[in-house]
């Protein structure tokens, strides 16, 4: 058997090309892009269950339109103006319909593309970063509060950063402004989560409050990176969730068990509730945590994660200021206020 | 009371905050130490007004540099850098590169910051005018070529005349020497110590010197002043050259060999210490520019000769981390940062290569760095960025190369600059030489210190050597 190889090609030397081009390079400082970058789609395979729920929506949809359609028809059978009545109450009602689906699947869209980012940008080549950051970069302009650090970051890159780079100046323009107003509002949650915990009457009252205030700290969190999540990117937000919030189920199990021990030995006079409710507040800093970290565009680089003890500084902070000089502080390290 | 304690809040800040940071430029002759001096302080001038040039230094990222000045220099002896005139030549059109350094210039700068510590952002003061601290800059310029004289201070004449005439028989160095040598031959150096023989022996191997760095674009050529003297009051104190002496004994007196000796010794003593005194002392931070491409592409010798120029100059400085032990001592050096130079004549791909390659190459001098608790660092940067990234077919092969006006032309040219190696290449890897380095021509930029000079890693190279001094 005879294996032909490839002739080992010589290896290049230095060499000058002459060109027709004219004219001095443009060398000065990118301005920030009017438009923002469009983030180039793989092209998947659906799946059957995708088809199937297609198929499923369809025929729901039908079978909704035919029953409007004969809806508007006996409206207009009985008259021209209750028919009319009729449409435009349709009318209105699909159009509400319609934009609510829209928004449900932008949100859903927005939080897919930023996981998508997530998984692509730690293997990305040099030049593909560059374009994934682009598109985080898009994702996180929505949010108002961080418009003006990715308006930084693209005034600063310039083409001969490499992607390394990119990411570098990305992370310190952009991402770390979000995680500040990221760990403050994680903050506000675990102080109330505390309060909740203090004076809610009964657990099942305790329970629900937390979660409903748990809720509301994942949605802010997935606002704050961009995403605006719906109720299906909620849910889906929840779903990955599940297994985060599993650990804190299980770190839960095992600081119920501490909390009743020192409760009984410890601070049997003092107070067993002041311990549960610094714990509940640990637990929807975790649950934060968690939240963060699934809904950043980019994953956490060493030494830039968010630490509990930080969080739990920030939250003693908390009983002297304002929640919303927080925000402020936090980010006017970048912008320079 | 307590309005008594606020007052003496930004003393406070001033007397943590405030310093002055000494920083040695170090490199060879053509390294670009004026270019990257040039760029450091008009970037820094502009750095006030707009941080978008210096992205990667950190307190422009945050907007902590308030206000930024240059300031006269501070020894009245030495001659200020000529900012205003570079800045001027490389606003002109069309712009054209500074003239090489051929004497002591000092360049001092001022920088004003808000602190980003405990006293920056937690003092009730806020971040006002008061609660700010101020670091003066303080970088000395002067032709790299001085530089290969450091070495000499720990030699005598009899060892360094025996390194010399080892180098001058050998590679590239020999067919060059052979005027030199031949009149040495007939001018034995205990012959009688005629001056005139003397100056003759001299210019003669400065002839030498010459055309070893234009020819075979050799490093080590010392002494460095013959090639780039300088203002020197007397110049007969230069007429000496090396000599073929044998090992041990002493030089008759009256001799040629005496003459030279003597006048090796006046050299060293009255010019190589005193610069070497300005040089060293009180330096707190130190970058070596390299132009590592040149040699690289000049051929294995000239690539050698590099290496070994740069180890024996870094052997005669005195790198520690600085504590109070070590500052007793002298040793201040407490960073050190090694820079391939000319990294805009690399496509971007390449530039991790030269980095690379460079920190390879100074292997030796960062252990020994690192021995003394110095903090090292290598990195490749373009002090004035002239070309861009562009992509080219060369044998049928994609390739990336750099595109840019080359000085005085009219059209642009694209330069592959070969494949950058990240080790010290073996002997296989050596080629024909390439000599041909284009000189680009730098970008025109705006004289008012507002839009600052294009570079490559610039910002993160200070970022290093100032992050400390700016936090």
């Amino acid at each position: 058997m005879t294996i032909e190889t490839e002739p080992t090609r010589e290896r290049l030397r230095p060499q000058i090309l002459e060109t027709e081009e004219t004219g001095r390079l443009e060398l000065r400082l990118p301005s920030a892009p009017e438009t923002p970058f469009s983030s180039q789609r793989i092209p998947r395979r659906r799946s059957p269950v995708t088809i199937a729920a297609t198929g499923l929506c369809i025929l729901v949809v039908g079978l909704v339109g035919v029953e409007l359609v004969e809806f508007i028809g006996s409206a207009f059978a009985r008259g021209s103006a209750l028919g009319t009545v009729a449409t435009v109450a349709v009318g209105v009602g699909c159009a509400g319909a319609g934009y609510w689906l829209v928004a449900e699947l932008r949100g859903l869209l927005r939080l897919r593309s930023a996981e998508r980012l997530r998984r692509l940008i730690p293997s990305a080549l040099s030049g593909e970063m560059k374009s994934e950051i682009d598109a985080a970069a898009v994702i996180l302009a929505r949010d108002p509060l961080l418009g003006e650090a990715v308006a930084q970051y693209r005034a600063v890159l310039e083409p001969h950063h490499t992607g390394r780079d990119a990411l570098d100046l990305f992370s310190r323009f952009v991402l770390i402004p979000a995680d500040r107003l990221a760990e403050a509002a994680i903050s506000r949650a675990a102080a109330q989560a505390f309060a909740i915990n203090a004076i809610s009457p009964t657990v099942l009252l305790d329970t629900l409050l937390f979660a409903a205030r748990a809720m509301c700290l994942i949605r802010e969190i997935a606002e704050i990176y961009g995403q605006r999540p719906g109720l299906a990117g909620t849910v889906h937000l929840l779903r990955r969730l599940a297994s985060g919030a599993g650990l804190v189920g299980a770190v839960d199990l095992v600081g119920g068990v501490l909390v009743q021990q020192l409760g009984g030995a410890v601070f049997e006079r003092l107070s067993a509730s002041a311990a549960e409710s610094a714990y509940a507040a640990q637990k929807m800093a975790r649950l934060g945590i968690i939240a963060m970290a699934l809904c950043r565009p980019v994953e956490f680089q060493p030494g830039e994660g968010p630490s509990m003890r930080r969080l739990m500084s920030g939250l003693l902070k908390l009983g002297a200021k304002a929640p919303a000089n927080v925000d402020r502080t936090s980010i006017s390290g970048i912008r320079g206020e | 009371m307590r309005l008594l304690r606020f007052e003496r809040l930004p003393t406070l800040t001033a007397l943590v905050h405030d310093r002055t940071v000494r920083l040695a430029v170090t490199g060879l002759s053509q390294s670009g130490k004026t270019a990257f001096i040039t760029s450091l302080v008009h970037n820094l001038l502009s750095a006030a007004g707009r941080s978008a040039r210096l992205p990667f230094l950190q307190a422009a990222a945050e907007r902590r540099i308030l206000a930024a000045r240059a300031l006269a220099p501070g020894n009245d002896a030495l001659p200020q850098f000529p900012l205003e005139k570079i800045v001027a030549a490389l606003a002109a059109d069309p712009p054209h590169w500074p003239p090489s350094t051929t004497d002591l210039r000092q360049v001092r700068l001022s920088l004003r910051f808000s602190p980003g510590g405990f006293l920056g952002r937690l003092n009730p003061l806020g971040r006002g005018a008061a609660n700010s601290g101020e670091l003066t800059i303080e970088i000395l310029d002067y032709p790299g070529e001085w530089l290969l004289d450091l070495p000499l201070l720990s030699q005598s004449y009899r060892e360094w005349s025996r390194t010399m005439f080892y180098l001058a028989q050998r590679g590239g160095r020999a067919p060059l020497a052979r005027d030199w040598l031949d009149f040495l031959a007939r001018h034995p150096a205990n012959s009688v110590g005629d001056p005139q023989t003397a100056k003759l022996a001299h210019n003669l191997y400065r002839s030498f010197l010459a055309a070893c760095r234009t020819r075979e674009q050799l490093s080590l050529l010392q002494p460095g002043r013959f090639l780039n003297p300088g203002q020197i009051v007397d110049a007969s104190v230069l007429w000496f050259c090396p000599l073929p002496l044998s090992v041990g004994g002493e030089a008759r007196s009256g001799s040629l060999a005496a003459l030279m000796e003597a006048r090796f010794e006046t050299y060293k003593r009255t010019i190589v210490q005193p610069f070497f005194s300005l040089l060293a002392r009180d330096v707190d931070r130190q970058i070596v520019l390299v132009d590592v491409l040149r040699a690289l592409n000049a051929g294995e010798e000239a690539f050698t000769d590099q290496r070994l120029a740069l180890d024996i100059i870094l052997a005669a400085f005195r790198l520690g981390r600085r504590s109070l032990l070590r500052w007793l001592f002298g040793a201040r050096i407490d960073r050190v940062l090694f820079a391939a130079t000319k990294a805009d004549h690399v496509p971007a791909l390449q530039r991790d290569h030269l980095e690379a390659l460079m920190a390879n190459l100074v292997e030796a001098p960062t252990l020994r760095a690192k021995a003394a608790h110095a903090r090292v660092a290598a990195t490749a940067l373009a002090s004035i960025r002239c070309t861009a990234d562009s992509t080219d077919v060369i044998d049928g092969r994609k390739v990336d190369v750099v595109v840019g006006l080359p000085e005085g032309g009219e059209r642009r040219i694209r330069f592959f600059p070969g494949i950058v190696p990240v080790k010290p290449p073996p002997p296989g890897f050596w080629g024909e030489r390439f000599t041909e380095f284009p000189v680009f021509e730098p970008p025109r930029i705006s004289p008012a210190p507002e839009d600052g000079i294009p570079h490559i890693n610039l910002d993160k190279a200070l970022n290093f050597l100032l992050q400390d001094a700016l936090a």
